[in-house]
């Protein structure tokens, strides 16, 4: 197969698959873990978080478990 | 350069991370192929442009150098995988095997021959066929005239086609 007609295929893929990506969770998360003020929209329910499909729910305002953005601080200081 | 941006700068990163975030994530997602790793690597990634916000030149090509902003999560992702000693492309798909074992239609060997892209050819692949850019709006983003935008879109194309045939051998 030419690599165009790969590179079609496999960006058709990943455009499907990128709809299932827990975007709103990723910035709640991310913005909770940098100590940025909570918005309206960064609040997720329970049952929303157990969806996420990065791993058990964690609790609001807080970075998923094993990945503490403030111990990245600390290492990287 | 400082670790915090400074509660003045905060509200500015805070605007321009819910611009970018989604970007940031498929950015994430397109070399990682694992939603859990994307995060962790997009979090990483923004964690880095944080601690950059305070410097007004690191702050600048954040906001005016999407190449800048896909290079440092590409290098969050290859620091991941990179072993003390060397990374080698077979090790790199190890382990995007391991993190990624439910999706075995990826083609992995074309997402790494993308990563071993120089910097603009790989933007100019994933521009215009991830990001469903043209051509010639890929190589605006990317500083370039029509011409060599088209130019440079075959040699990415020429050196794509190396790299697979490279991984045949």
């Amino acid at each position: 197969m030419g690599v165009e007609k790969r590179l079609l295929e496999d960006a058709r893929s990943f455009a499907n698959e990128v709809t299932s990506l827990d975007e709103e969770g990723f910035i709640s998360r991310t913005r909770a873990a940098l100590g940025l003020p909570p918005k309206d929209s960064d609040t997720v329910t329970e049952s929303e978080n157990e969806e996420t499909p990065g791993g058990p729910a964690a609790p609001s305002g807080q970075p998923r478990q094993g990945h503490q953005i403030s111990d990245l601080f600390v290492k990287h200081n | 350069m400082s670790s915090h941006p400074g509660p003045d700068k905060e509200e500015d990163f805070d605007a321009w991370f819910g611009e970018a975030a989604r970007k940031i994530l498929r950015d994430a997602y397109f070399v990682t192929r694992n939603p859990k790793l994307a995060e962790d690597i997009a979090q990483e990634a923004t964690l880095k442009f944080f601690k950059a916000w305070g410097n007004e030149e690191m702050r600048g090509k954040i906001l005016t150098q999407p190449g800048y902003v896909r290079t440092t999560i590409y290098h969050c992702y290859l620091d991941h995988v990179r072993v003390p000693s060397r990374t080698s492309q077979r090790e790199v798909e190890l382990d995007v095997a391991r993190h990624d074992k439910s999706s075995t239609e990826i083609d992995r060997d074309l997402r790494l021959a993308v990563l071993a892209l120089g910097d603009m050819e790989r933007d100019m692949i994933v521009l215009h066929y991830y990001h469903d850019l043209t051509i010639r709006e890929a190589g605006s983003q990317l500083g370039l005239s029509p011409s060599q935008a088209y130019r440079l879109h075959d040699s990415a194309l020429a050196q794509l086609a190396g790299l697979l045939d490279e991984g045949k051998a």
